[in-house]
């Protein structure tokens, strides 16, 4: 294979950083100290306790205990020092002893169990630090082992999705699509407001994938086995995220693997079955009919029925020609058993796992296989019409949407002296995806359904030959796709629509959309502690991953649209390459008594590389689904881009007492997308945490048992995309004729100006303060965690538009708006975030435990171009000035992408129960009585703001039996109903216009809210408004319930495990919500705004688990 | 661990990692962050004559891609315009669509601001080559003109179907350039002033130095930029001027566009008989009789060949739908022909009142017709009798140059002069009545510049919005 040049620079880069990392690896240890060994057990029982964390205080001494709870501290500074364990679950202790050069010391720990279980040690961007020396909030989702046995997860999205206050995340809304997260609100205008992934110290490539469906994307995230994962932290803001340096300002999401740990191996064994399935209420549709009244009726309309509305019945068919409704039908093809496309899709999982090893080397491997068939299927009644026409299904029309997922992980630690330790993680993952046509598409499965004409031709006695033979039978519905030339070469041929509108799922289901990816993610960390005061840290990783998408289908098959059945093909192939590599020294000192420092530097470098070729081709011959069979064929260029980013940073950490930490740090970053004029950005930090209640002078309180203050300042950045900062050309491929002469034209190549590029591009800049405290009351029975933060990110890119009356090229699109990427806006988002972490009872026979987040964002503009700023989704015009039916604009002082809309007022004034357009008054009345139709009302935000989860569990029948749930509630924005406008405005076939015989004496009749909206959008003259159709988007949750039961012993002892246990598990059980719409979590695509246009919601999920231990 | 002053410890650590600043010295961190993008091409690529070439190449294809060049669901500005004429009717489910086909368009209309943008883009990528050839290659005038003709062709339809308040700036150095907002007829004289540059240049061609393929080219533009400047002519109400202009273009020229599955398809064809998203306009529809429409699609005509519901029309509402036959995925269209000279020519001979000139004209254009692209109707028969008032011959002119010029962007412009040169109310000429998606007609007689035109501190929105 060809190499680029970058390329080529990219590996001399990996290579020089490798010699780097090993050079730290092979300078000797050097000197000896006393050495300290015990026993870490649980206090009552006694048991030991494996993994707990024991250190030697302000120094690099730190070792976890083995399976029997012992330990070995080695290389132990002589003289006075402290010993501290950490384990989950129990309070923390520690314990002085004095040593003497070369002597060896026994100090055993009783550990008492903590009633709120806290993650105590954290990861950050410099290593692990317990968690009350860090100033920031820090998320962690805990035990997420227990998460992943006990509850329906089958992806990352489960896992956080109501986990965390401050984080908003909107689960993918088919089989393993993407989700979409964002944290403490949205800080840029044009650039993604996504956070990053870190995995085992590797950044993490969680780009979502145009799935080529319509609008449902894939996603790199689903390559992750939540299985393999022992913990997640959230870093939620630049004050904690600093130095991670540019790309962090939207936050981090550190992914920690499994690792192996000392003792005899012990196995992990689990079998998961399930159910997928779509529970959504899907609307159904409405026929009125009628017959004409009138001297102006056709024969026609004389000799058949005729369909009315709100409008015809009210307004008339035209002048002497009435429409009045005799009767309603109505259908739904999701309810229809025979017709619905949606059935129960089957789940499973199977996997095992290993982990074990001795002090010298500790390993974890696991392997997991998963296959997931969505709930969308063709319905019978097509395949027996392939059948009967002797044509064989494949499984990919039948089960359009289905996820495979084979993970394997390799995970070694070794310690390979006492001062040098080495770990090595290695995951692969293949995955193969499949997804039916859906969303904003003409070929979608939900498109055609909902143009479904309010009934089923033979199921009113309307054969589908007679709708097809004379349309006004069935109200112009043809029913039969006899108008439809039989497909090229034969194929499926005309064959009933059974109520479909355009095509049915058989031609639809024909279409696929397959991607593959194998990934391979892996990472190598040595640790070397040349000194007791010193430890040094090297990381370097890869995430590689290899993509194809294809989409198309065969000759003869697939909807008939144009030239669809003559076969086509396109087929997208990608590699994403990420390097990370990183080094870090700490130093430790202790300056008095109760002063101790710490100072770290470190330089971090990564590169992100992406190719993409685009091959397509159509006109196939029969069978034939490659590129090359087709005799047209296309292929885009390949587009290499890179971004890397060199990064140094500087921290010294103070510690008064063990109880005040002061940390003050700065980060440096160069990055190849800055722009030619700017270099170089600086990411200052400084945190303070302090166990006030430690101190001597601070009062006690029977019921408050520990409290921590926190303050945390700090700034990153996210940087421009790859190559905004260049000015560009594009290839454009023109047809000619020479001499102007038609059978002289070919093919040549032009060039068009493209991107106007911006060398003074510099990254965005967030800086955050945080402040809040930590406090343990009522015995440590509950934990209660505030924050406060207030974060403006300034330098915010904004895609500034320039009047096309300029010329200027627009990119991609010809005939977009010309854009160019400037540093310009400012934007500032605060909010507070609280959790309580309680165990409300704790026997031996009964526990309950809960746990309540909360938070609130408030996001506001505070600079942006223009007099009030510049409107709409794609930044395009001054929106004191703009026109719209329904806008997102950005306004000085308002939220990213607020609502704004022109209202509407109505009065059914004759009380006959039908809006009229005449009825309806679109924009507002001035006081001088004239209309005002400029004047845009803001809506709200587009996004939640109110985020509160409750996770509760319940332990019985002496802790063998566990439920929990989880319930959130998302709430403070406002939802566009874009599925019921479109289709209500497009079609008469929807709600909001089926009136019903005798008009609002008839409950199938439309409110006059509805129609009055649907009037304001439509049928009014002049200027229009949606507005009618955003609606409060607010709801609450039943996400999670499950049930655990461990079983009896006797049952484990007869399969030789060491416990086991039967789940089940349910995931997005109910929703409660005012939204109108399919669902307030409807969405698909992955940008900042939530786009609820004919697609689908999060499936519900059933799930049977077996787990084994031995 | 006192042996050690803290000073000293932070030196051993950052000598740990002095390794990396040690490399830096050796060019070491500029390789790690150059930030080479191998798939871009940059200014340096296009400065000297092949680069101009390429440019050249590049506006040409962009000419043809904001005229009538389809992707795969969005119109260029030629069936764009037809929809908002009573040639074409939305049976698409995309508001914009529905609602230019209603003549009630808003001033934030997506696909309104889209056609707009392509043109004045058209008009920037033309202004790139010409700018680019000046200085790199001056004495290729066939080409030069050419970008002069490119130029003022956007200008003309900018002219013919916005509303008074069209500006007209370039980009410089990188910057935009923006100009206050001209009438429409301001609009069509700046074109005028392109065409006669366009003219002058390849009258001057020659080889050498010029080449021969650059003369071929000049004489290529002369017969376009003589048609375009007739036609703007007219535009301005100067006929006689108009036909002079023209008088020595062939009626057999066309200067063509031709289209190719592996670049670009006929917009024509994407939109009617792939998307089936557009259906041929008629004079009735379920609404019954639509006042003023020709009967394009029910006439029989075969200057504009179609085909009833042979095709699902996409709304899956509208009936009955019609779709062209005239223009296949790669078929050629021609821009500007020798047709549209003898029309223009037609045109003169109505406004001096000489219909028995006029009907010559338009009688020898039905006994034997020229070929459009590739597309040639079967010969009609002559129309025997000749107008007697000018109204009546006013009305047959423009029948038969909406048949001849049937889906060629100049019906809009059309419309809008029966009501601003030939004094006809705009409900005697535009589709009126009961829209067949519900409601009524508009009355919008133009198009608004749209929204994202704004951005121009010079501009506020259209001047006014009338013919």
């Amino acid at each position: 294979m060809r190499l680029t040049r970058s390329k080529r620079m990219a590996v001399g880069t990996h290579a020089v950083l490798a010699v780097v990392a090993s050079l730290a690896v092979s300078v000797p240890a050097q000197s000896q100290g006393a050495t300290i060994t015990g026993r870490v057990t649980a206090a009552g029982t006694n048991e030991p306790l494996a993994e707990a964390r024991v250190m030697v205080v302000n120094t690099s001494v730190v070792v976890p205990t083995n399976s029997e709870g012992r330990y070995v501290l080695r290389g132990v500074p002589t003289g006075s020092v402290e010993v501290r364990v950490l384990r989950v679950g129990y309070q923390e202790q520690k314990k002085a002893v004095s040593v003497s050069p070369g002597a060896s010391v026994t100090l055993d720990f009783l550990m008492t169990q903590a009633i709120v279980r806290l993650q105590e040690i954290v990861t950050t961007a410099t290593g692990e630090q317990r968690r009350v020396e860090i100033g920031n909030a820090v998320s962690t989702l805990g035990d997420v082992n227990q998460r992943v046995e006990n509850t329906a997860t089958t992806n990352l999205s489960d896992l956080m999705v109501a986990k965390s206050p401050g984080v908003v995340l909107l689960p993918g809304n088919m089989t393993s699509s993407a989700p979409t997260v964002r944290i403490r609100g949205l800080n840029s205008l044009s650039l993604s407001n996504a956070p990053i992934y870190v995995i085992d110290g590797v950044h993490m490539n969680s780009d979502a994938i145009n799935g080529n469906v319509g609008g449902t994307n894939t996603s790199y995230l689903n390559d992750l086995n939540p299985a393999e994962i022992e913990d997640i932290e959230i870093v939620k803001g630049p004050s904690a995220a600093t130095l991670y340096g540019t790309a962090a300002a939207n936050g981090v999401i550190v992914i920690t693997t499994k690792k192996g740990r000392a003792g005899a191996t012990r196995w992990s064994y689990y079998a998961e079955e399930g159910q997928v399935r779509d529970r959504n209420k899907y609307p159904s549709s409405y026929a009125d009919w009628g017959h004409c009244v009138g001297t102006a009726c056709s024969a026609a309309e004389l000799a058949n029925p005729i369909r009315c509305n709100l409008v015809t019945v009210s307004a008339g068919l035209r002048a002497n020609a009435a429409c009045v409704v005799d009767s309603t039908t109505s259908a739904n093809l999701f309810k229809d058993k025979t017709l619905s496309v949606l059935a129960t899709g089957p789940r499973s999982q199977y996997g095992a796992q290993a982990a074990g090893g001795n002090d010298a080397m500790r390993f974890f491997v696991s392997g997991d296989i998963e296959n997931e068939l969505g709930p969308v299927k063709m319905p019978d009644v097509f395949i027996s019409r392939f059948d009967s026409i002797h044509t064989s299904v494949r499984d990919e029309w039948i089960h359009p949407e289905a996820f495979q997922r084979s993970s394997f992980r390799t995970n070694m630690n070794a310690t390979l002296s006492p001062k040098i330790d080495f770990s090595a993680q290695a995951g692969f993952v293949k995955s193969d995806q499949r997804l039916p046509q859906v969303d904003n598409n003409t070929f979608s499965y939900l498109y055609n359904s909902y143009q479904n004409p309010g009934f089923i031709p033979e199921r009113i006695g309307e054969s589908a030959a007679l709708c097809a033979a004379t349309p006004a039978r069935c109200l112009g519905y043809p029913g039969l796709d006899g108008v439809t030339p039989t497909g090229p070469g034969g194929g499926l041929g005309p064959y009933e629509l059974h109520g479909y509108g355009l095509y049915s799922p058989a031609e639809l289901f024909q279409r696929v959309a397959e991607q593959g990816i194998h990934r391979f993610i892996s990472s190598a960390n040595t640790q070397w502690r040349p000194f007791a005061w010193m430890q040094n840290d090297g990381t370097v990783g890869i995430d590689v991953a290899d993509r194809d998408n294809l989409v198309g289908n065969r000759f003869g098959e697939g909807p008939a649209s144009g030239t669809t059945r003559q076969g086509t093909i396109n087929d997208t192939r990608s590699s994403n390459r990420q390097f990370s590599a990183k080094i870090t020294s700490n130093s430790s000192w202790q300056a008095r008594q109760n002063l101790n420092f710490k100072t770290t530097v470190g330089s971090e470098y990564g590169s992100s590389e992406q190719e993409q070729t685009v091959g397509s081709s159509t006109n196939l011959p029969p069978g034939a689904f490659i590129v090359g069979a087709g005799s047209v064929k296309n292929s885009s260029d390949s587009l290499s881009t890179a971004v890397k980013t060199l990064g140094f940073y500087l921290q010294e950490q103070a510690s008064f007492r063990d109880r005040m930490f002061l940390t003050v740090a700065a980060r440096s970053d160069q990055n190849s997308a800055f722009g030619t004029d700017f270099q170089r950005v600086f990411y200052p930090k400084a945190s303070l945490s302090w166990i006030m209640s430690d101190e001597p002078w601070f009062p006690h309180f029977d019921k408050l048992n520990q409290f921590r203050y926190r303050f945390a300042y700090g700034a990153s950045g996210v940087q421009p995309g790859a190559t905004t900062t260049f000015r560009t050309y594009a290839s454009s491929v023109v047809n000619l004729a020479t001499n102007n002469a038609i059978s002289t034209a070919k093919d040549t190549s032009g060039l068009i100006a493209n991107a106007l590029g911006n060398p003074k591009l510099k990254p965005e800049t967030s800086t955050e303060f945080e402040t809040g405290f930590e406090s343990r009351l009522f015995n440590n029975r509950l934990n209660l965690d505030l924050t406060y933060y207030s974060k403006k990110t300034k330098d915010a890119l904004l895609a500034q538009p320039i009047a096309p009356s300029s010329g200027a090229p627009a990119t991609p699109t010809f005939g977009g708006t010309p854009t160019v990427l400037t540093n310009i806006a400012s934007v500032a988002n605060s909010g507070f975030e609280a959790q309580v972490t309680t165990t409300v009872f704790d026997r031996r026979n009964f526990g309950w435990d809960m746990t309540i987040s909360a938070s609130h964002n408030s996001n506001k503009i505070l600079k942006i171009p223009g007099g009030n700023g510049f409107c709409s989704t794609s930044v395009t015009t001054a929106c004191d000035t703009v026109l719209s039916a329904a806008q997102r604009w950005q306004v000085r002082g308002r939220p990213i992408n607020g609502l704004y809309y022109l209202p509407f007022t109505y009065s059914d004034k004759n009380s006959d129960g039908i809006i009229t357009p005449d009825e309806v008054t679109v924009g507002r009345t001035t006081a001088d009585g004239k209309r005002d139709t400029t004047t845009f009302d803001y809506m709200g935000y587009s996004a939640p703001r109110d985020l509160l989860s409750i996770q509760s569990g319940i332990d019985l029948f002496a802790r063998k039996l566990h439920l929990t749930a989880l319930i959130d509630y998302k709430g403070g924005f406002a939802l566009f109903n874009s599925t019921t406008e479109f289709y209500c405005q497009q079609t008469n076939f929807c709600y909001d216009v089926n009136i019903g015989p005798g008009q609002s004496k008839v409950g199938a009749a439309a409110t006059l809210d509805d129609q009055a909206r649907n009037v304001a959008q439509r049928y009014v003259t002049g200027v229009k408004t949606q507005v009618g159709y955003v609606e409060n988007g607010q709801f609450w949750r039943l996400r999670e319930v499950s049930g655990s039961l461990k079983l009896p012993d006797v049952v484990s002892t007869r399969i030789r495990a060491k416990d086991a246990s039967l789940v089940f598990a349910v995931r997005n059980l109910h929703v409660w919500t005012k939204y109108k719409g399919i669902d307030p979590e409807s969405g698909y695509g992955n940008g900042d705004v939530q786009n609820d246009f004919s697609t689908t919601s999060p499936p519900t999920y059933l799930i049977f688990r077996l787990n084994l231990h031995y | 661990m006192t042996r050690f002053s803290h000073r000293a410890r932070t030196v051993a650590a950052i000598a740990v990692l002095a390794i990396v600043p040690l490399a830096s010295a050796c060019n070491f961190k500029d390789q790690l962050l150059q930030p080479q993008q191998p798939g871009l091409i940059l200014p340096t690529d296009v400065s000297g004559q092949a680069g101009a070439d390429a440019l050249y190449l590049g506006a040409l294809g962009r000419l043809k891609a904001w005229t009538v060049g389809g992707n795969v669901n969005q119109e260029a500005m030629f069936p764009m315009m037809s929809l908002m004429t009573d040639e074409y009717k939305s049976s698409d489910t995309f508001s914009q669509r529905n609602e230019t086909d209603q003549r009630s368009v808003q001033t934030n209309d997506a696909l309104v601001q889209s056609v707009y943008t392509q043109a004045q883009q058209g008009r920037g990528y033309a202004r790139d080559a010409l700018n680019t050839m000046l200085a790199v290659e001056p004495d290729a005038k066939g080409k030069i003109a050419e970008m002069y003709f490119a130029l003022g062709f956007a200008e003309t339809i900018l002219g013919e179907v916005y509303c008074n308040g069209i500006p007209l700036g370039e980009m410089k150095d990188g910057q935009p350039i923006y100009t206050a907002p001209l009438p429409s007829t301001d609009a069509l004289k700046v074109a005028l002033a392109h065409f006669d540059s366009a003219l002058t240049l390849a009258a001057a061609a020659k080889a050498p130095p010029g080449t021969a393929a650059d003369t071929v080219i000049a004489a290529n533009v002369r017969n376009a930029a003589a048609i375009a400047k007739g036609r703007v002519l007219v535009d301005l109400g100067q006929y006689a001027t108009a036909a002079t202009a023209v008088a020595s273009v062939a009626t057999a020229y066309q200067y063509v566009e031709t289209f190719a599955q592996t670049s670009q398809d006929n917009g024509f064809w994407i939109m009617t008989t792939n998307s089936q998203r557009y259906s041929v306009g008629d004079s009735a529809d379920a609404t019954g009789t639509i006042k003023n429409a020709l009967p394009f699609a029910s006439a029989g005509d075969p200057r504009v060949p179609s085909a009833k519901n042979t095709l699902k029309p996409f709304d899956n509402q509208t009936l009955p739908y019609f779709v062209q036959t005239m223009f296949g995925r790669d078929d050629a269209m021609a821009l500007l022909d020798g047709l549209d000279a003898r029309l223009i020519e037609a045109e003169a001979k109505l406004n001096a009142a000489d219909y028995t000139g006029m009907m010559t004209i338009l009688n020898a254009l039905r006994t034997a017709p020229p070929t459009q692209g590739i597309f040639k109707p079967a010969a009609l028969a002559a129309i025997t009798t000749t107008p007697a008032t000018k109204d009546a011959a006013v009305t047959l002119f423009f029948r038969e140059k909406a048949f001849w010029q049937f889906s060629r962007g100049y019906r809009f412009g059309d419309l809008r002069r029966l009501v601003r040169q030939y004094g006809r109310p705009s409900d005697q000429v535009w589709a009126s009545g009961t829209f067949h998606k519900g409601g009524v007609y508009g009355p919008d007689v133009n198009w608004p510049v749209t929204d994202n035109e704004k951005t121009n501190p010079n501009f506020a929105g259209c001047i006014d919005r009338s013919a």
